[in-house]
């Protein structure tokens, strides 16, 4: 009933720079606009939009994909070595499955989202940055002021989560949110190692994309509001990785994941497995990694709240990637994938789903 | 002896064209073929064209109501109810009023007569007035001159609600209540003080007996999610009360009679000084038929500014309106003897009629009556209830009360076959009505049916015998079959008024207007009209214009409901047109000293059967039929037939004719994560002829793509009583991908009182897909699905009951 678009003041900068600038003028009343197809349906919804919109969709820089080929690195000091292939934020995620360059995994990844028509617009900086969703903030501002809001637009209660267990205490009206990350891309950029290039008025720099995302559904990023996703960084070493994905959704077109599975190995001369990492998109605040081949023994955070750490992950490394020890890493995501009720299918369903897309996924990876 | 003719669409949209002919001579030699004004061959019948209005609306030329403008316009937007049950206390629109912009605020004290589709049940109001039934109610409405000061006045206008408990189960709705807590002062009368708004109970023949003496007897209780219709075009209507005193509304209605009837009721004014005019109608699927609140607030807003407004809503507020599917829960037992011969039928239905009554009566009966075909039912059944409850309105939607409790039965069909050990399409057969016989009880009066004829044939194609039973563990085939009228055989609103009238009118230049108020809502009705003027008067389709919009120029139908208008508005302009072809053969023999009754109609002449040479065109009989006399006009019309007898509530159901369908699907069942992918369906459906097979076949595609999203996707989900997926991105509507090749077969059993043999095809072919999936679904995993949508997680949850449990 409200699904008009408010007003707002759009910003056409043609660089980097000049956007950087504008970023810094309007001291957080402001959204970055790149192809809009999630942002803008927020907008319609009444859902925190603000009174300037800054599109990045004629900083032509932001869209290009190029190989890391003989090319010298970014100047940027970065965390992360100089890559194999570096996307512009904003490429359209058309463009992004079309280029042979990328990785057929990622092109399969980014075919599967949305529609068509969606793509057209949709970038891959969005799709990483998109925001979080749930039934209960997805909805128009006459729904929302029906229920009575909720703590990620205009009110002060959650209703997925209304009480929580907090240091064996239970809490009525925690200040977390548990919206769902839906975003296909970022878990499949994850298992490759993927880094970004941040840029903003404090300068620019370059972070392993695990370290991008915040455990909370409104305070979504480690990152400062206002640095732009220039590039997305693909490393040369996962070149030669076998990855995969697959996604889960009422219908083969237009639906958002209610649960993703990327995952990326690699393997020894022997063929014993050196490395593998599991993403799982859709199940959580954030997108969620397991590293399985790391030094460390830990896998990689998921949910600072649900899960249960007293559930070991198998050890893989060295190990030949056989049906047994399939069947072990599917059980382990399985039982750490915590999806929430708030997007559609019933999180007992996607958990178990966990299992068995990650048990496919993986048994199609060792088959090679 | 039907004649069957198949044709196939794959996903390219390429044709195959099975090839087996509806030679005209075939037909005539047929000593059951019917006695029909115009024997084939023919010119315009039975050929494939597009629809009349196809062109206008695939190069966006076609205008919709939110397309018009007219100077002055103002744009309105309703204030809705953000309680779901709650008493008004207090409603301020002040603040709204002095906003810069706005025009006029009404709420509804300015409207309160009662209306509704139903006589029996005139239970809305344009705004609620004292009280709110549901979140999304309309509560006041604003004019102003922008949709942005409108949408921001609507939250300056202050109510203040006091809560009420909400009725958000059926069963709750059931028991006795306070005055207070009844959503209607006007309940059904066994039951005063509850929130039942109608209860049928029926019993015929031996039921218990049946029972008692069966071999097989399968049972179960069925539940099914609301479901919305999912039209393309939002609601959206343009009224403006015009200088002389008159209201004008223009509105994408199916039904522009009854909206016509329910204004004036509403706006106290004789219905001469309202004119309705049908807009382009973007969808309707039973989602338009009813008189709405939306129409009477742009009315009452046109009334107080004396300026157009239009008001267009967004797609939650249409899936608020709904009107949609009910949620049901309907338990059913069927009894077999050893013969696999169906003996007995007892059935419950409870059903979830939200806020108001619309169609619901008839929704009602219909859950249980239309179970007396296709098979023939010696002892029969029925309790029916349908409850008000606190969520949007339930109505009438594509194979209206007849899908949910047909699922029921047609997987009892399987279950009881699966147990007496046959197959479940010799089980259907040994069961099917005949040709040409009465139902025992409501007398249902079959004419034509071809339903034998098509279940061997799409038998045939899908290579059933190979199939069933015969196929890996995660593929099945499955059988589905129904049967719907063609049209009602009664109007809703009793009066001698024929269901159908036609206007044609023809002038020196040759043009020829059909006029009628047979709504146009993508069925191709005004198609069908042209075909039927066209075909009796020899001439081409290019010279029929059908005006079917305004209630001023067209003479009263009952319009697109039901699956009335083929066979009655059709039979109406067959009517019509007989009438000119009398004045232009009097004028062909005055032309040529020819007698008049031996002249034919074709190629745009008229032609002498014996001496084909003796000849004049079109043209000329025309001219000469219109000297001293001018433009040639015509009024036809139809009226059913007395059918039926006589019990209470006996006329549901009663049609002058019914269709018939049997569905064959293959699918794919993934057992680890419960998805389910059609593979292919075969569709053999009787239309009795097929004026224009391609309207048919996109019809039939139509029925089974809505159909399958109903039967695996499809649901409206609630949070209390909030809708939570008012929009299409949650509300899982199949897209290309969800859909698979379907091959259409059309069985043409020419029905005697159908215009040259026609009855309808665009509902009855809904209903059978659904089951077709589910018992495909037990042919695949060996497990039946009691809830609809048969969505993954439920097909998951009940192969691991299957598999916990052994059974
Ligand atoms: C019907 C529908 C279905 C969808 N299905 C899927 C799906 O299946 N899978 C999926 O992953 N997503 C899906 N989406 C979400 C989303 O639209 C797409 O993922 C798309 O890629 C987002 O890109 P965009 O350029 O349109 O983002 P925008 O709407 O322009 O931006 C999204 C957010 O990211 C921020 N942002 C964008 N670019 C940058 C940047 N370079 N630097 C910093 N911040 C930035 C914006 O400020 C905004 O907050 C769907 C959306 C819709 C409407
Ligand atoms: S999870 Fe977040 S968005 Fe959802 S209701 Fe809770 S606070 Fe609101």
């Amino acid at each position: 009933m409200t699904m008009l678009m408010p007003a707002f003041e759009l910003h056409q900068p043609k660089t980097l720079d000049e956007a950087v600038k504008l970023i810094a003028a309007f001291k957080g009343d402001f959204d970055i606009l790149s192809g809009g197809t999630d942002l803008l349906p927020n907008y319609k919804c009444g859902l925190n939009a603000h009174k300037n919109v800054i599109s990045l969709q004629h900083i032509a820089e932001l869209r290009e994909i190029r190989t890391g080929k003989g090319d010298s690195p970014q100047k940027e000091k970065g965390t992360v070595p100089f890559s194999g292939l570096e996307i512009g934020g904003g490429v359209t995620l058309i463009q992004l499955e079309r280029d042979k360059n990328v990785p057929a995994s990622v092109r399969d990844c980014a075919h599967h989202v949305a529609s068509p028509l969606l793509r057209e617009s949709g970038t891959v900086g969005g799709n990483l940055m998109q925001d979080t969703r749930c039934h209960f903030f997805n909805q128009s501002y006459f729904w929302r002021r029906t229920l009575g809001y909720c703590l990620k637009a205009d009110g002060d209660r959650c209703h997925v989560v209304p009480n929580l267990n907090e240091g064996g205490k239970n809490v009525l009206n925690t200040k977390v949110c548990v919206a769902t990350n839906c975003s296909d891309l970022a878990p499949m950029f994850m298992v490759l190692g993927a880094s970004v290039l941040l840029v903003g008025p404090q300068g620019s720099r370059t972070i392993p994309l695990t370290q991008m995302y915040a455990g909370d559904g409104i305070e979504r990023f480690a990152i400062k509001r206002g640095e732009i996703l220039a590039k997305i960084i693909l490393p040369a070493s996962t070149a030669n990785w076998r990855s995969g994905w697959k996604k889960l959704a009422p219908r083969q077109s237009i639906d958002f994941s209610v649960l993703g599975v990327a995952a990326a190995l690699e393997l020894a001369a022997d063929k014993s497995v050196k490395s593998l990492r599991v993403g799982l998109g859709s199940v959580d605040v954030r997108p969620v990694m397991f590293d399985y081949g790391a030094k460390s023994d830990q896998p990689a955070p998921t949910s600072y709240l649900f899960v249960d750490p007293a559930k070991a992950p198998p050890q893989v490394a060295g190990k030949k990637l056989d049906e047994a020890l399939i069947n072990q890493i599917a059980d382990h995501v399985k039982t750490c994938a915590s999806p929430k009720l708030n997007v559609p299918m019933e999180p007992a369903y996607r958990k178990k789903m966990a299992g068995v897309l990650t048990r496919r996924l993986l048994t199609e990876l060792a088959a090679g | 002896m039907p004649i069957v003719r198949t044709s196939g669409l794959t996903r390219n949209n390429q044709q195959l064209n099975r090839g087996i002919p509806t030679g005209g001579d075939e037909r005539a030699a047929d000593s059951k073929a019917p006695t029909l004004t115009q024997e084939p061959p023919f010119n315009i019948i039975g050929q494939r064209m597009p629809l009349k209005d196809a062109f206008k609306k695939v190069t966006g030329e076609g205008v919709y109501t939110d397309d018009m403008k007219f100077p002055g316009m103002l744009y309105a937007r309703i204030l809705r109810s953000t309680e779901v049950h709650a008493k008004i206390k207090r409603i301020d629109t002040s603040k709204a009023e002095a906003m810069p912009g706005v025009r006029a605020v009404v709420t509804g004290k300015d409207a309160p007569n009662k209306f509704g589709v139903l006589p029996v049940s005139n239970d809305e109001t344009a705004m609620a007035i004292d009280k709110v039934i549901y979140a999304g109610e309309p509560v006041a409405a604003v004019a102003a001159d922008s949709e942005d000061i409108a949408a921001a006045a609507v939250w300056a206008i202050e109510v203040e609600y006091e809560p009420l408990q909400a009725f958000l189960k059926p069963k709750d709705s059931l028991k006795e209540t306070t005055p207070e807590l009844q959503l209607h002062d006007k309940v059904d009368k066994a039951f005063p003080k509850s929130n039942i708004h109608k209860a049928v109970d029926q019993e015929f023949g031996e039921v218990t007996t049946a029972f008692k003496e069966a071999r097989s007897t399968p049972n179960g209780t069925f539940l099914f999610d609301g479901i919305n219709h999912g039209f393309t075009e939002p609601h959206a209507v343009l009224a403006h009360w015009d200088a002389d005193e008159r209201i004008i509304l223009y509105t994408p209605q199916q039904v522009p009679h009854y909206t016509h009837r329910a204004l004036a009721k509403v706006l106290e004014l004789p219905m001469h000084r309202i004119n309705v005019v049908r807009t382009m109608v973007g969808g309707g699927f039973g989602g338009k038929s009813d008189p709405f609140p939306h129409e009477m607030i742009a009315c009452l807003l046109a009334k107080r500014t004396r300026r157009p407004i239009k008001l267009t809503m967004d797609r939650e507020e249409t899936f608020l309106v709904n009107r949609g599917r009910h949620p049901s829960e309907i338990k059913v037992a069927l009894a077999f003897d050893a013969d696999g011969k169906l003996t007995g039928m007892d059935s419950d239905a409870l059903i979830d009629g939200g806020s108001v009554g619309s169609f619901g009566v008839v929704s009602t009966y219909y859950n249980g009556v239309l179970s007396n075909g296709p098979y023939y039912l010696p002892a029969f059944r029925y309790h029916g209830k349908r409850v008000y409850s606190n969520r949007p309105a339930s109505g009438a939607m594509r194979g209206h009360g007849s899908v949910n409790p047909r699922y029921a039965t047609e997987t009892l069909m399987d279950m009881a076959a699966v147990e007496l050990g046959l197959d479940p399409c010799e089980l259907r057969m040994r069961n099917f009505l005949p040709e040409n016989c009465l139902t025992p009880f409501h007398k249902f009066r079959i004419t034509s049916n071809g339903i034998r004829e098509g279940l061997q044939e799409v038998m045939r194609l899908s290579d059933w015998k190979n199939k069933w039973g015969k196929m890996p563990y995660g593929r099945g085939i499955g059988v589905g079959c129904g049967f719907y009228i063609s049209g009602s055989a009664l109007p809703i609103h009793w009066n001698k008024l024929p269901q159908s009238t036609v206007h044609l009118k023809i002038d020196m230049d040759g043009g020829i207007t059909v006029h009628s108020l047979a709504a146009e809502i993508g069925q191709g009705s005004d198609t069908v009209l042209a075909q039927c003027v066209a075909e009796v008067l020899g001439v081409n389709m290019d010279r029929i214009h059908v005006r079917s919009q305004e209630t001023d120029l067209a003479p009263i139908d009952l319009g697109s409901y039901s699956s009335r208008v083929t066979f009655m508005a059709g039979n109406a302009a067959r009517d019509a047109a007989e009438k000119i072809r009398a004045d232009l053969a009097a004028a062909a023999s005055k032309l040529t000293g020819q007698p008049a009754k031996y002249f034919d109609f074709t190629g745009e002449k008229v032609v002498c059967r014996s001496k084909p040479s003796v000849a004049v065109t079109f043209m000329e009989a025309l001219h000469e039929a219109q000297a001293e006399r001018g433009a040639l006009i015509a009024s036809g019309c139809y009226q059913a037939p007395p059918l039926g007898t006589e019990f209470k509530g006996s006329n549901a159901g009663l049609s002058p004719s019914y269709s018939f369908s049997a569905y064959i699907c293959e699918l794919e069942v993934d057992p680890e994560t419960g998805f389910v992918q059609p593979l292919k369906i075969w569709a053999a459906h009787d239309c009795g002829r097929a004026l224009n097979p391609l309207a048919v076949e996109g019809q039939l595609e139509g029925s089974i793509h809505m159909g399958l999203g109903q039967a695996l996707t499809e649901q409206m989900r609630y949070r209390g009583g909030q809708l939570l997926n008012g929009n299409f991105l949650d509300y899982k509507i199949p897209t290309p991908f969800e859909t698979p090749e379907m091959e259409i077969v059309i069985v043409e059993s020419i029905d005697p009182e159908g215009p040259f043999g026609a009855k309808e095809c665009g509902e009855g072919g809904l209903a059978p897909i659904i089951p077709a999936v589910g018992n495909a679904i037990y042919d695949a995993v060996g497990v039946r699905m009691y809830e609809v949508p048969m969505t993954p997680d439920r097909v998951l949850r009940a192969i691991e009951d299957k598999k916990r449990l052994g059974k």
